[in-house]
């Protein structure tokens, strides 16, 4: 304690400005120590006492501290009880331990903070700021100094109390959360408040508790996604939540939050099936938290795919079954389940729940299906599960009529076209490619075969009708007046918007102070058609071009239709029968939204043959307007697209006015747009389609007459779901340069005895060009051996023709048989009429393919041969097998024989490179020769995927004998191969379809290992061992025409 | 092989031929030019029948050779038979039409061996002889006998093709199926049925065509068409009738004769 009375009113004024100063601090000093004292005076005793204490060991760290602390105490003691001023003074030492500074300001911003804080709740804080103290001091001051806000925001002392014991609790193990907590807290007990019901509150609260005690810093997560996920509930619904987060919190802290994430969105879209999921995930839980987690994770997209469904109440049925499904395959398996849940989206979409139901059972039901089996089965990654998924049940797949349909089509419009199903899941495919008529893959219409094959063939006579009469027409005349008409219609704002389409350059009209669309002329000016513009450049000129296209869509689908009629008698049987079938299922046009009747009407009298007779009732005058346009515009035998477009102007007009509003058509637009971004956003790392993109399988048959109208369907690559969907962060893919084609192939795996479908990539890519010297000095280095090979292949040449003897007919006379003859005759014997001699060609017609295995392994050197001197010292494998090569092309171009030549690495399963080197119809250029110069050693050997590949470009030679000779020069092998024996079985495999394609496989190796294997892969005969690498070269052409002659 | 009287091969009706364009006038003038000539085009859409058209016109016996494989240039010029005691020559096709100025036909010209071919070079240049080897003889041909083959460029292999030596010798005709307008009224008069079922079966002749490349080696031909309509005429019903004309023997395929079932079914 400082003692200093003497100076303490003396007035005399120092000299200079510093002792100004100097005695002016202390003199405040002074007056501090002295209001100090008398300020402690007016206090009670208590007070006084334990000030002094907190005082006294404040000041064992720091005197200045001390002082303050003194300085604050009275006002201080205004606010609190005395254990209170005790943990004020407390945190304040603590405070000054590490940062006396701290501790000063501390002190001298006072207690008031602490005044709006009720007394009950002031232990706590007290509490939470020392646990907070070790992690900073500054953490620990602003949550004091975050008190008043807080206060009153909360304006609840129950709440209040009980939000700081939850950061108090919390505090103890992660003061960082506890501070996000508090951060969080208004705006959380802001959200629980709207519930009118205040045990949602408490839930919330007590929840957040059990959080913390349970699992401390997750507490805090939890607590700022409250919100979220009570958001749009009622409150019984959000009770339940809590609830139910709470019984999970003894899974984990991790598990409860994605409940309690997942569980909202469930309750918020289909609350009836929140039960059962919570059930499901019980069962799930048995099996471990990380499928429990996985499980729950999985949820929103299910969610979404759910919502996604255009039909919400079918969605509603659908559901529950998936979840019994799913549960019934978890008490199982909890991976399969997993798979099962993650995929019924996909599946849903292809085929209907009852077969679903009955693949899941059959799934199910097979016991000898061992686990991992099981798991593919249901992650429909086999093509086993796939086909028992699809031919399960009722309903017309559409594997089995696609390629009768594809030439049907082609056979109608003399164009070359690909029908892909709506959902992809292929053997071998490209991608990026061609135009592609998109049909359902699967049709249960009719339940009845021929039915249902039946409207197959509508829809691909329609598509074969928008070829041949002209919906993609371009930039025709009849396109043009159509594209200035309706541009002329529309707002000068969206025609200058329209910018872009104006390719021709235009005069800007408007400065003139016109409307743009004074005449057709002007317009004509400022927007035209680009030249090869189609009506999809038309369309976007209506403001709300979303609508247009549906209308457009509908009225092309009545122009198509009759025209087809007009044209094709045979077919109006099979019009009529889905027309009758559509008509009969129709909607009442009561029951539809008031905002979907207009395109019902629209849809009935375009296509349907007329308005139904209750929708003439209700909606006379529409339905007579919409006639009457269609009369107009699509009845003539030579309307257009163009034409199509008009009548969608018309129609677009007259829907804006009877629509209640715009709302409701703005309320289309912007749900379909919603839909789009949330879904582009949400599934961006997942391969399936969102409901923009694609037009999945309906119970209303209409839908699917629109599949080629979904807005985003122009130029989209097709989709791989089945092996992209199960590859989540395996080996990466590599992205295709420019002029690269990808292929994707099956692959056998041994253990499931099935094949995994479009599991492998195979990406045919150029070669890079070498030198030419290569070939050059290969050839000066065997010249001697090249030469005697042309000679002996050329005489393998089909020139040559034999005599053949003995027949009844032919040039000329065998003479000893002529002898006989008359011999014979002279003795009345047997006499033979084969007098003759023949000459038969011998004929060649053979096509090899060389599969070059161009592996790391091939970087292996040999070394020198002594009794072979002129080869360098230390060559590679994969030069000698270059050398061998080009001995090779030689021999072939001398006898003339179809060929090609292809190298093949691979880097994991989706990375199968496959280079051409020469292709079948090549020539032997000076291109094909730096190529093979150019070949080099890389990666590794995923021999399956390159024999199923080469066997396919083979298959497409017509020769009769058709070769598939591989150089390897050991075992395949590729990192996510599986192990040898699964690399083994899997070439097998590939080899066995080859040969059933008539290709007659051979491998040529110089693995001495591997003649066991070899004979089981290839067959007694079918393979050759060369033991001394060096001789390989040589070998090669005498080995090739031991095997074709 | 036995002689024919050359008389048997006089055509004695006029067959009936619907000129596309002007082939007629193009043959005639060939032939007063002394011109062989070659028929190119798919099977089944009328070049025997135009040569035969032709030889009732310019009024001279045809003898028609179908080619083949084991077509030797024995069995086209002649050959000694062993007969009783002795040995006959006997002429083959093409002597006996170039001893009787008769226009020589032969068919499907690539199916037979190029050796076998090339026993035609003297008759096809300026010179019109026909050497006899075997008898050591030349036989020179009169002023009205033609030289006239055929062939169908469709399928190509490379070993069956005609070489430069024996192409460039020919003046060439090209024949293709009809414009539909054309055939229809061939179908119809050949089929012996009405202009609207002829117009249908073209139609379906036409999108069938379009296969061609796409799964079939060769479209429909208008003989086939013909066919269908005659079996349309005699009462079958015409989707039968096409079936079994216009499906079932162009392919084997399942795929591509259900397909052509259903593009026949969505014409009548």
């Amino acid at each position: 304690m400082v003692a200093d009375h003497e100076n303490e009113e003396d007035p005399t004024t120092p000299d200079s400005d510093s002792d100004e100063r100097l005695r002016e601090t202390l003199a405040r000093e002074r007056q501090s120590l002295l209001g100090l004292t008398r300020g402690m005076a007016r206090l009670p005793l208590e007070q006084t006492a334990i000030a002094l204490e907190a005082s006294a060991s404040i000041a064992g760290i720091s005197l200045r501290a001390s002082a303050e602390f003194l300085r604050a105490v009275p006002a201080a003691a205004q606010v609190l009880a005395p254990p209170e001023l005790r943990s004020w003074g407390e945190l304040g030492r603590r405070i000054a331990m590490s940062d006396v500074e701290a501790a000063i300001r501390f002190f001298g911003s006072g207690a008031s903070e602490l005044k709006g804080i009720p007394e009950r709740s002031r232990a706590v804080v007290f509490q939470l700021c020392l646990r907070q103290l070790t992690l900073s001091a500054s953490t620990a001051t602003n949550t004091f100094k975050s008190l008043p806000a807080l206060v009153e925001s909360i304006d609840d002392a129950e709440m209040l109390l009980l939000v700081l014991e939850v950061a108090a609790e919390i505090s103890r193990r992660s003061a960082k959360h506890s501070t996000d907590f508090l951060q969080a807290a208004p705006r959380v007990t802001n959200s629980l408040k709207q519930f009118s019901d205040e045990s949602v509150s408490k839930g919330g609260l007590a929840l957040a508790s059990a959080f913390a005690a349970r699992a401390g810093g997750i507490a805090s997560d939890a607590w700022a996604a409250l919100p979220d996920a009570v958001a749009g509930l009622n409150g019984q619904n959000a009770l339940r939540l809590l609830t139910t987060t709470n019984d999970f919190l003894a899974r984990g802290g991790g598990a409860a939050l994605h409940v309690l994430q997942a569980g909202g969105e469930i309750l918020r879209r289909f609350p009836q099936l929140f039960e059962d999921w919570v059930d499901l995930l019980w069962i799930v839980a048995e099996h471990g938290n990380a499928s429990l987690v996985a499980f729950v994770r999985s949820t929103p997209r299910f969610i979404r795919g759910l919502s996604a469904e255009a039909n919400r109440s079918q969605a509603g049925k659908v559901a529950p079954r998936v979840l019994a499904l799913t549960k019934k395959i978890a008490r199982l398996d909890g991976e399969a389940a997993l798979s099962c849940f993650r995929s019924s989206g996909r599946v849903l979409r292809t085929v209907s729940i009852e077969q679903f139901e009955d693949w899941a059972e059959r799934g199910l039901s097979d016991i000898r299906i061992e686990p991992r089996a099981r798991r593919s089965y249901f992650a429909l990654e086999t093509r086993g599960s796939y086909e028992a998924l699809h031919t399960g049940g009722q309903g017309l797949p559409l594997e089995a009529v696609q390629y009768l349909l594809k030439l049907y089509v082609e056979g109608l419009t003399g164009r070359e076209v690909e029908v892909a199903p709506l959902t992809a899941v292929p053997a071998e495919s490209r991608i990026g490619d061609g135009r592609t008529i998109h049909l359902p893959t699967f049709v249960n219409e009719f339940r009845d075969e021929d039915l249902d094959f039946r409207l197959y063939k509508v829809l691909a006579a329609h598509a074969a009708g928008q070829i041949e009469f002209g919906t993609y027409s371009q930039g025709t005349h009849e396109l043009r007046a159509a594209f200035s008409a309706i541009a002329a219609t529309y707002d000068p704002k969206t025609l200058d918007a329209r910018d872009a389409f104006a390719l021709d350059g235009y005069i800007n009209v408007r400065d003139e102070g016109e409307t743009v669309h004074s005449s057709p002329e002007l317009a004509g000016h400022a927007a035209q058609l680009p030249t090869s513009g189609d009506y999809r450049n038309v369309l976007h000129l209506f403001p709300y071009s979303q609508l247009a296209r549906r209308v457009f869509g509908t009225l092309e689908n009545g122009r198509i239709d009759r025209r087809l009629r007009r044209q094709y008698r045979g077919l109006v049987r099979d019009l009529d029968l889905i027309r009758e079938h559509l008509r009969n299922g129709r909607p009442r046009i009561i029951d539809l939204p008031a905002n979907m009747a207009p395109f019902e009407l629209l849809f009935q009298i375009a296509l349907l043959g007329g308005a139904l007779d209750d929708s003439r009732e209700y909606y006379r005058q529409v339905v007579s307007e919409l006639e009457t346009i269609v009369a107009e515009y699509l009845l003539s035998p030579d309307a257009t697209v163009a034409d199509t477009l008009m009548a969608t102007s018309r129609v677009y007009s007259l829907f804006q006015s009877i629509t209640p509003a715009n709302e409701a058509l703005e309320q289309l637009e912007t749900e379909e747009k919603q839909a789009e971004t949330e879904d582009e956003n949400m599934m961006a790392s997942e391969s399936l389609r969102s409901r923009r993109e694609q037009t999945p399988e309906r119970r209303d048959a209409r839908e699917l007459f629109n599949a080629w109208n979904a807005p985003n369907a122009e130029g989209e690559p097709d989709e791989l779901a089945g092996a992209e969907a199960w590859s989540e962060g395996e080996t990466p893919e590599q992205t295709l340069e420019a002029g690269e084609v990808a292929y994707n192939y099956d692959e056998w795996d041994r253990e499931l005895t099935d094949h995994r479908l479009g599991w492998c990539r195979v990406i045919e890519k150029k070669v890079r060009r070498g030198e030419r010297t290569f070939v050059e000095q290969t050839r000066e280095r065997h010249k001697g051996v090249i030469s005697s090979i042309r000679h002996q292949f050329q005489l393998m040449k089909p020139e040559d023709l034999t005599r053949v003897a003995n027949e009844l007919d032919g040039e000329d006379y065998d003479l000893n048989a002529v002898v006989d003859y008359v011999i014979d005759r002279r003795a009345d014997g047997h006499q033979s009429e084969r007098l003759y001699t023949k000459r038969l060609r011998r004929r060649r017609d053979v096509a090899v393919s060389f599969l070059l295995d161009q592996s790391s392994s091939t970087a292996r050197t040999i070394g020198r041969h002594p009794l072979q001197p002129y080869t360098h010292p230390g060559r590679r494998i994969i030069e000698i097998e270059k050398e061998g090569l080009v001995l090779m092309s030689e021999a072939l171009e001398a006898v003339g024989d179809v060929y090609s030549i292809n190298g093949f690495t691979s880097e994991g399963r989706r990375n199968v490179k496959f280079y051409i080197v020469k292709d079948f119809d090549e020539k032997y250029t000076d291109e094909v020769r730096r190529r093979i110069g150019g070949i080099t050693y890389q990666n590794n050997t995923r021999l399956g995927a390159a024999i199923r590949h080469a066997t396919t470009r083979l298959t497409k030679q017509e020769a009769r004998t058709r070769l598939l000779i591989v150089l390897s020069d050991g075992r395949p092998y590729d990192h996510d191969y599986g192990d040898a024996r699964y690399a083994r079985e899997d070439t097998r495999e590939a080899l066995t379809q080859a040969k059933a394609l008539g290709i007659t496989p051979f491998c040529i190796t110089i693995d001495r290992e591997s003649e066991a294997e070899l004979r089981d892969l290839y067959g007694d005969i079918g393979y050759t061992i060369i033991d001394d690498v060096l001789s390989l070269p040589e070998r090669l052409p005498g080995i090739y025409r031991r095997l074709t002659t | 092989m036995a002689e024919r009287a050359i008389e048997e091969y006089r055509v004695a009706e006029e067959p009936y031929y619907l000129a596309v364009g002007s082939e007629v006038d193009l043959f005639e003038a060939a032939h007063s030019a002394r011109l062989p000539v070659i028929l190119k085009g798919p099977t089944g859409c009328g070049k025997t029948r135009f040569v035969e058209h032709m030889a009732w016109r310019l009024e001279r016996p045809l003898i028609t050779v179908a080619c083949h494989e084991d077509l030797s240039a024995t069995d086209l010029v002649g050959r000694f038979l062993l007969e009783g005691e002795e040995t006959v020559w006997h002429d083959g096709p093409l002597t006996s039409a170039v001893r009787n100025g008769a226009i020589c036909y032969l068919d499907e010209v690539v199916e037979a061996r190029k050796d076998t071919v090339v026993i035609i070079h003297p008759l096809t240049d300026h010179r019109r002889r026909l050497p006899i080897e075997k008898r050591g003889t030349v036989l020179e041909a009169p002023p009205d006998f033609m030289l006239v083959v055929s062939y169908n460029p469709g399928y190509q292999s490379i070993l069956k093709d005609l070489k430069q030596s024996t192409r460039q010798r020919f003046v060439a005709i090209d024949f293709d199926y009809p414009p539909p307008e054309m055939e229809t009224e061939i179908v119809a008069r050949e089929g012996g049925i009405d202009e609207g079922t002829a117009r249908d079966l073209v139609l379906i002749g036409e999108k069938v065509r379009n296969l061609r490349g796409h799964g079939l080696e060769e479209g429909v031909s208008t003989r086939l068409l013909i066919y269908a309509a005659q079996l349309i005429s005699l009462g079958i019903p015409p989707v039968t009738a096409a079936d079994v004309a216009m499906c079932s023997p162009i392919t084997d395929d399942r795929e591509l004769q259900r397909s052509i079932r259903e593009i026949v079914t969505t014409v009548i």
